[in-house]
């Protein structure tokens, strides 16, 4: 295998199966896409030089997990190297082992570190080890009521106390100070007996109010990684982000540079190779605390490509290519605000419940310091079988408010027909006191309640008229079908359906 | 040439008084709070967008048809429905005894495909508005389903478990 990529494949779909394959166009790279049989109302097939259909297997949920069958597709069609983007198999350490047994290069890090960063336990011990601060907790194997009160008191109130045996979100309780501890102590320690016939517990700190906050980190895979900053994600629902900006509102510089000291110093240790993400909470006195490592491109890298001038997915490419970084931290300048909007197909206004259907139409935003990167085109069918995330819109601005004003814009003249989209909530967040001021945190969407905004007087009173305008014309048909200027194949479809409707008989 | 007709649309809260003419080609709109109507011209519809020339604006808007007095806009996503009633004939069925359609039923249908989960009422309950019928699972989540209307249920149509289609009808509630 040369160290010259010319063919690869993409194992994903969607708005970064597209974005993947525009940088690699750029480069003279040609891409392969793959995509499920009903697919081909989407853009993804379409932006790439080869594409090719997934076979069903039963063994997967969907072919995109079907790492066989993908690494087979890249063997026949003679592709050098594949891109996993994110989610699928990108954080499957599977992948990169069945791509090297094919002589396939994965573009991303080495089977070892995602095998590290998918273990909880592990992580947080190479962060442990590598002095970058983890939250306050520990295991108790048979605690007594005095012992875990002891441990309590060190790790601080408000303290998680969870069945070290459930999984999720089972069995926790929330502890919010000395006094309570005894009660919450004893209860969890009897649901853990009964649901998991096991007394062993996990404390660890609650924070209520914090911050995701995350380190973009770039790496060469032979002991040389830097930063590119940080975003921060903490407008979220179900703990899945929908709003990302950088730089975060939130942190000052001594902070920045010290949480993306802590991301280089984790992800050097490793020698890390290609884009990934170091996640922090930061609680309100702005202090730090590793979550987890994601070893793989992520859903808001664009945020942190507009600041910093950076083709992330390029820079994935080269040093995929053996060559080391092409720029230090030194090199590296972050300039202005970028904020990213996910536009899902949910609907905000009724507890986020997915939606779908077909879009007849689809109308994205341009002009200054706008980029979209978009899954859907004009007829594409919205399923719930994958994520309800359809597009990603991303401004960029000299400060926070302009960014922020050019999101406003860009979403106004977004348009997207058929199925509810989270377009209206963002709208109303871009113009909302607290998020103006930068002083949300996770709870942000949790402690208030947006409800569904009525469009303008001059919208209602021009929409009540053209309904009325409608109704009329499908009343007076004969009217328009003498004349003269309308000729047959030109009449509108509203006309058409309503001549139909009324042949076939149906009211 | 001129015809005019009179309509009553009703769009979120208010019910809106509005007459149209034609003369020649032009079809003008007014309503009963303008003083003068106005030309409304239809650029053009396709794909369920609809292009029109009012005297002051241009209006892009997106449109679904319903059925044929109801009419499902989308402007700036968001998403609601107008009810457009011609006066002269909803005059005449008042007139004519005024049968009683199904309009005093809310069918409740699912929106996405996905699994019933938990059934909360039972047939004869009354119920408010907003009240949770039913659970119904997508994506592994777990989404309530709820009564725009408070009344009585009428008749459930899933079962715990079954799996529905996108516009499966779950419920019928008979409207208070």
């Amino acid at each position: 295998m040369t160290n010259q990529l010319e063919k690869v494949l993409i194992a994903n779909r969607s708005e970064i199966a597209v974005r993947i394959s525009r940088t690699c166009q750029e480069r003279g790279i040609d891409t392969v896409a793959i995509y499920e049989n009903n697919e081909l109302d989407r853009p993804h097939p379409y932006y790439c030089d080869e594409a090719y259909e997934l076979t069903n297997n039963s063994n997967h949920a969907n072919g995109y997990m079907d790492a066989e069958q993908i690494v087979r597709i890249a063997n026949d069609t003679g592709a050098d190297a594949i891109h996993p983007g994110y989610g699928f198999l990108s954080e499957n350490p599977r992948f990169p082992r069945i791509c090297r047994e094919n002589d396939v290069h994965f573009i991303g890090p080495s089977e070892t570190a995602i095998n590290m960063a998918g273990n909880k336990m592990e992580a947080r011990n190479h962060a442990e080890q590598q002095d970058v601060p983890v939250i306050p907790g520990l295991h108790l194997e048979e605690p007594s009521a005095d012992q875990a009160l002891k441990e309590a008191k060190d790790i601080g109130f408000p303290l998680m106390i969870k069945a070290a045996s459930g999984g999720g979100g089972r069995g926790i309780r929330i502890a919010e100070n000395e006094d309570s501890f005894q009660d919450t102590f004893h209860d969890a320690k009897e649901e853990s007996r009964k649901a998991f016939d096991s007394e062993k517990l996990f404390l660890e700190r609650f924070f209520p109010e914090a911050h995701h906050i995350e380190i973009q980190v770039l790496g060469d895979g032979q002991g040389n990684v830097i930063h590119l900053g940080e975003r921060e994600c903490s407008i979220q629902r179900r703990h899945q982000k929908l709003i990302e900006e950088s730089p975060s509102p939130f942190i000052n510089r001594e902070k920045r540079n010290q949480i993306g000291q802590y991301a280089v110093d984790l992800m050097e240790a490793i020698d890390y190779e290609g884009a990934g993400t170091v996640e922090f909470l930061v609680d309100p006195d702005q202090n730090a605390y590793f979550l987890e490592i994601n070893p793989r491109l992520q859903v808001e890298h664009p945020a942190t490509e507009l600041c910093t001038g950076l083709d992330l997915v390029g820079l994935q490419l080269e040093v995929a290519r053996h060559q080391s970084l092409p720029l230090q931290q030194s090199d590296l300048i972050h300039r202005g605000h970028a904020i990213e909007c996910r536009i899902c197909a949910e609907d905000p206004y009724s507890n986020f419940l997915p939606t779908a259907g077909t879009i007849p139409d689809v109308s994205m935003p341009e002009g200054p310091f706008v980029r979209v990167d978009s899954g859907i085109q004009s007829g594409t069918e919205v399923t719930t079988r994958f994520d309800s995330m359809l597009a990603k819109i991303i401004t960029w601005g000299p400060s926070r408010d302009m960014a922020l004003d050019r999101m406003h814009r860009a979403l106004s003249e977004t348009d997207i027909t058929g199925i509810k989209t989270t377009i209206p909530l963002y709208l109303q967040i871009m113009n909302e006191d607290v998020f103006r001021s930068g002083e949300f945190t996770t709870k942000y969407l949790e402690n208030r309640s947006f409800s569904s905004p009525a469009p303008s007087e001059q919208n209602q009173e021009d929409i009540a008229e053209l309904a009325a305008r409608l109704q009329f014309d499908s009343e007076h048909q004969s009217l328009q079908k003498n004349h003269p200027q309308t000729p047959d194949q030109k009449q509108s479809n509203w006309f058409r359906s309503g001549l139909r409707r009324q042949m076939s008989g149906r009211s | 040439m001129s015809k005019t007709e009179q309509y009553l649309v009703e769009l979120l809260d208010q019910t809106l008084d509005i007459t149209v003419q034609q003369k020649g080609t032009n079809v003008c709109v007014g309503s009963d709070s303008d003083d003068e109507s106005r030309e409304i011209k239809i650029v053009r519809e396709s794909d369920g967008v609809l292009y029109v020339k009012f005297p002051n604006r241009c209006f892009r808007v997106g449109m679904n048809r319903k059925d044929q007095n109801t009419i499902e806009w989308t402007i700036n996503g968001i998403t609601f429905t107008t009810r457009t009633a011609n006066k002269l004939r909803a005059r005449l069925r008042e007139q004519g005894g005024g049968k009683k359609g199904d309009s005093d039923i809310e069918r409740i249908e699912a929106s996405i495909p996905g699994q019933i989960g938990t059934i909360m009422v039972e047939e004869g309950d009354q119920i408010e508005k907003d009240s949770s019928i039913l659970t119904l699972s997508a994506m592994k989540l777990e989404n309530e389903v709820k009564s725009l209307t408070a009344g009585t249920v009428k008749e459930i149509h899933v079962e715990q478990g079954e799996n529905v289609q996108k516009g499966t009808l779950l419920a019928e509630i008979k409207r208070q």
